[in-house]
């Protein structure tokens, strides 16, 4: 049946369809019925549609009818009986006959279909999961209007670093300025609408007062057409109206409400429009609430981790922007977020906005990223890698019941020769021994579904904070993933004994013999597969490992023994000088609590390393120098309190507080880059329109996270700093000497004393907050070890049922070997020899390919090798290890033949 | 077909609607499998139509069965290979018999009240 030249494409299709499928007829008729199809294809003329209908139907009916034949069985084909009179006429039925029969047979194999199930559930259980996140935090579109044409923008200075490296790292995207934002908003052709947004008052933190407890929520000031923009509309009332929103002067006092703050504080109340709600003191009249869900997708910097992204959206509140003075123009503050226009691509886009930016005189990259993108950033390489290694891990189960079902080949052969002799087509038992396997995977599936929906949860809770969380589950799509994962690894793992085992029913004693020795050949390749893959989870499961071992020995910088953090917020316009004698009165009473050896305030914390960066100058060589640091106000015994070691000159003293000549401190790493062999103490730096001079160098600290390089830094006393804002916001930090928390409850009971009203939330320890940031690490390393281990008890296990089944089959040879006088350890090398032989050839193959998937994972790796020579030592030790237990376990038991007994049953 | 000595015509009751109507067009002439399915159709209400991998599996069974066999036709188009179908002696006898079932199958259904819509009267 070879395709004819001049044949239409739709026959060509059917042709190679006929072929493909396992008919009863054979090629001579399949020409018959393509003629048939070609001669009803001419009556459809050039009538596509009528054309594709025909064949999807044909195709159909061939599935149909040439399959169901097959099922039938080929011997109705040669006998006078006709089929509608037998009673396994139908496919169908001969299908419910084959499922009945399997369900009886796996009842039977108890042991069997135990181990079977709880590999491919463990298999399938593992990818499910895996695919149930990646599914929640990859693949599903963002809950906004056509969400692919959302773009984030921002911009980085290319002084900073490399450009490449910018686009890499959170540190150095900055918000966009609002003179900027109007400039990109009005005159970018690119994209349909831009809008902005910025989390307003006091690093997002507002007290909301009135009816119900004071809490602490998050304030985003929004423009007009920000809801709009993102195609979001409210569930009740209104977005913002454009007069509401100024570009400059003070914008109208209206807010809208997220769905969870609008159900918890206001019972989900439809009166709830109109009504004021207390902001930081100002009053807002409600005018809408958001859809439930609603989250914000911010630039990258605020997805770090400790960031409590987990509560976006929880506590927001949105009221319009108001862009006023100074904010005009100098502030960096803004995030925006843009539509695409119609046929404009990212690239345009970002081309654009460069341009734009250009013009306002700075040398700014312009950043242009999909929103999704953003939001996924970073997690789409180790998920997608995870689940890769949960479909390896699905692969071993495969290849282990598949060394189960060759293993049970000999016990079954009786059974299956009296079913070929009975009649039974060979069609018939590959179909009944594939109804049995894909049967068994199945109920694989279920038991996987079941680990899965158990699993997801075990493995969100070591997971680090991932995003779209509520998107994460066990849905429709994933039951769906599973049942097709399934019957897909059922056929997989059941194609080849089924085929193997069918072809050996018919066989003389002679070729059984032979096609016992393709068997064991099939079941070494097989067992060398599973060993071959599990050192590739071994060696990826010990990088990860070792890179994470690396990551957490990096010095943080300061010593976190100890430590407790807590921010201290007063939602309360107070004098600066009440201030100042607040801020003591706290520090004292802390220090005055047993167990506190010393109390510090900052503005910001490393880990998670939020802060800001800001400008400094100074002169050098006599020339004006500009440079951006990350900047930190203290009070004087911050940085002995948090253990940073002080390299040059001397720390801040209570003499440099308020209105003392400024004094300031800088890490190592922002003196070598600035003053490069010569010491900074003494030079002038002028910071917000004052000036400060250099009077200590202390020790770098890491910032974001153990494995992000440290960033430069510099520190002034928390007093001066403090002068400038309304309220009070500001982190402690507590060396403690006791338990933490008893010694915490007391510390908030007596700075409560001081002032009822002052918020006290955010109370973490320092090595928490250290160990959370590494999370990312640890979540890969304990996956990639989990999915390495249950790989080993698999391979293990599988290696164990093949020598176990070899001292079965052999057991009479053994017998007469040790009648004639063979040692027992001899014996044991003789058995041993299949296992080992296996695993030599499943680990020189797995190493090979882990030295190829190793350098996939090498940019996730700290301070390792992809090709780390002890933990490629490490997995073939540990592989050997199992593998010659697995198999010396077994082997064993052929010392304990009796060869008269062996010889008696003969 | 040796299967027409050994086989009553009623062991192959009863015959599948479209078998039937394959051995109705057959004893009319011989015909090639198209040809069978153009005239079944014009039979059959409008939209109906008869897939080709249906078709030959009932041909398939009735030519196994040696009610239908291959015989020698002339075909105009060499590259489109048509299988010539006559019908048997045996399948004479089968539809004969399967007629008659019908038959009684519905007088039986007139004598307790099922008349077809329009037709006659005994």
């Amino acid at each position: 049946m070879k395709d004819k030249p001049g044949s239409a494409w739709e026959a060509r299709l059917f042709r190679m369809w006929l072929r493909l499928l396992p008919t009863r007829f054979g090629p001579d008729v399949n020409a018959n019925i393509v003629s048939l199809f070609e001669d009803r294809l001419d009556e459809c003329g050039s009538r596509t549609l009528a054309r594709v209908g025909l064949l999807v139907r044909s195709l159909a009916d061939a599935l149909w009818h040439g399959l169901g034949g097959w099922l039938d069985g080929k011997k109705h084909t040669k006998t006078t009986q006709p089929t509608v009179n037998t009673p396994r006429g139908l496919g169908v039925e001969s299908m419910l006959h084959d499922i009945r029969f399997a369900v009886r047979s796996l009842r039977k194999r108890a042991l069997f279909t135990t181990i079977a199930v709880g590999a491919l559930g463990l298999g399938i259980g593992g990818t499910t999961a895996m695919f149930s996140i990646v599914d929640g935090v990859l693949i599903r579109d963002l809950r906004y209007r056509d969400p692919g044409k959302l773009v984030n923008i921002w911009m980085a200075f290319p002084s900073w670093r490399g450009q490449e490296e910018s686009l890499n790292n959170y540190w150095d995207a900055i918000d966009v300025r609002a003179v900027d934002y109007l400039n990109i908003r009005d005159h970018a052709s690119t994209l349909s609408s831009v809008a902005a947004f910025w989390e307003a008052w006091g690093e997002g933190e507002a007290a909301v007062t009135g009816e119900g407890q004071p809490e602490a929520l998050s304030v985003f000031e929004a423009s007009a057409n920000l809801f709009e923009t993102l195609g979001v509309q409210p569930v009740l009332g209104r977005v913002f109206f454009p007069e509401e929103v100024t570009p400059e002067g003070d914008p109208a006092r209206v807010a809208i409400l997220s769905f969870e703050i609008w159900k918890r504080r206001f019972a989900g109340s439809r009166d709830v429009l109109g009504q004021q709600i207390l902001l930081n003191g100002i009053s807002f009249e409600i005018v809408g609430v958001l859809p439930e869900g609603f989250r914000l997708a911010s630039k990258p910097f605020e997805k770090l981790p400790n960031a409590e992204a987990v509560d976006d959206g929880l506590r927001d509140i949105w009221v319009p922007l108001g862009i006023t003075g100074c904010f005009y123009n100098c502030a960096h503050f803004l995030q925006l977020v843009g539509r695409l226009a119609q046929r404009a691509s990212v690239d345009q886009a970002r081309a654009e906005v460069q341009t734009l930016l250009a013009e306002s005189g700075f040398e700014q990259i312009a950043r242009v990223v999909p929103t999704k993108e953003i939001i996924t950033r970073g997690f789409g390489t180790p998920l997608s890698l995870l689940l890769g290694a949960a479909a390896v891990l699905m692969l071993i189960a495969c290849a282990n019941v598949t060394g189960l079902l060759i293993g049970e080949a000999p016990g079954r052969q009786h059974e299956l020769t009296v079913r070929s002799a009975l009649g039974a087509s060979r069609g018939q038992v590959v179909s009944l021994l594939l109804t049995e396997s894909v049967l068994l995977s199945l109920m694989g599936a279920a038991l996987g579904v079941v680990l899965a929906w158990l699993g997801t949860d075990a493995v969100l809770a070591i997971a680090p904070a991932l995003p779209r969380p509520e998107e994460i589950g066990i849905s429709g799509r994933i039951l769906l993933f599973a049942t097709a994962v399934g019957i897909g690894t059922g056929l997989l793992f059941g194609v080849v004994p089924a085929l193997s085992q069918t072809k050996a029913s018919v066989g003389s004693t002679l070729r059984v013999r032979n096609r016992s020795g393709s068997a064991r050949l099939l079941q070494t390749t097989v067992v060398s597969a599973q060993i071959g893959l599990t050192v590739v989870l071994l060696v990826a499961g010990g990088l990860f490992v070792r890179s994470f071992v690396r990551i957490m020995s990096v010095d943080p910088g300061f010593d976190p023994d100890g430590l407790v953090t807590q921010r201290v917020t007063l939602f309360q316009r107070i004098s600066r000088q009440q201030r100042e004698l607040l801020v003591g009165e706290i520090l004292r009473v802390t220090r005055d609590v047993p167990g506190v050896r010393a109390v510090s305030v900052t503005t910001d914390l490393p880990f998670p390393g939020r802060g800001t960066n800001v400008g400094l100058s100074f002169q050098r060589n006599g020339e004006q120098v500009g440079t951006t640091v990350l900047f930190r106000a203290t009070d004087p015994t911050y940085v002995e309190t948090m253990g940073i070691p002080l390299l040059r000159g001397r720390l801040l003293s209570d003499a440099d507080e308020g209105d003392a000549p400024g004094a300031m401190l800088v890490s190592e790493s922002l003196a070598e880059r600035n003053w490069p062999n010569e010491s900074p103490l003494g030079v002038r730096i002028s910071f917000q329109g004052l000036d400060y001079t250099i009077v200590g160098v202390v020790g770098d600290v890491r910032q974001e996270a153990l494995g992000i390089e440290v960033q430069p830094v510099f520190y002034v006393p928390v007093a001066q700093a403090i002068a400038r804002t309304h309220d009070l916001d500001l982190t402690m930090v507590v060396k403690m000497s006791s338990d933490p928390v008893v010694t915490l409850a007391v510390v908030r009971n007596a700075i409560w004393s001081v002032n009822p009203d002052i918020v006290l939330h955010e109370a973490n320890t320092m090595a928490g907050l250290v160990r959370t940031s590494e999370a990312d690490e640890r979540f890969r390393a304990l996956l990639m070890w989990t999915f390495a281990t249950i790989a080993g008890v698999l391979a293990a296990v599988g290696i164990f049922g093949m020598t176990a089944r070899a001292v079965s089959a052999r057991a009479r040879e053994m017998g007469i070997r040790s009648a004639l006088g063979a040692d027992g350890r001899g014996l044991i090398r003789l058995v041993l020899k299949d296992g080992l032989l296996s695993a030599t050839l499943g680990l020189v193959l797995g190493l090979v390919v882990a030295s190829w998937a190793s350098s996939l994972i090498a940019h996730l790796l700290y301070e390792i090798e992809a090709r780390d020579p002890w933990t490629y030592l490490g997995a073939v030790v540990l592989s050997i290890t199992t593998c010659t237990l697995a198999a010396y376990l077994p082997a064993r038991r052929v010392t304990k033949i009796d060869p008269m007994e062996v010889l008696a049953e003969e | 077909m040796n299967s027409e000595n050994n086989t009553t015509p009623e062991t192959h009751l009863p015959l599948h609607p479209l078998e039937f109507q394959v051995l109705l067009r057959l004893t009319e002439g011989s015909a090639h499998a198209y040809a069978v399915v153009c005239s079944i159709e014009k039979q059959q209400p409008e939209g109906k139509r008869i897939l080709p991998t249906n078709m030959y599996r009932r041909i398939w069974r009735l030519v196994s069965s040696g009610l239908v066999e291959e015989v020698p036709g002339v075909d105009g188009d060499p590259a489109r290979p048509r299988k010539h179908l006559g019908i048997t002696l045996l399948g004479r006898r089968v539809a004969v018999a399967e007629a008659t079932r019908l038959r009684s199958l519905l007088l039986h259904a007139e004598d307790v009240g099922v008349r077809p819509e329009g037709g006659a009267r005994r």
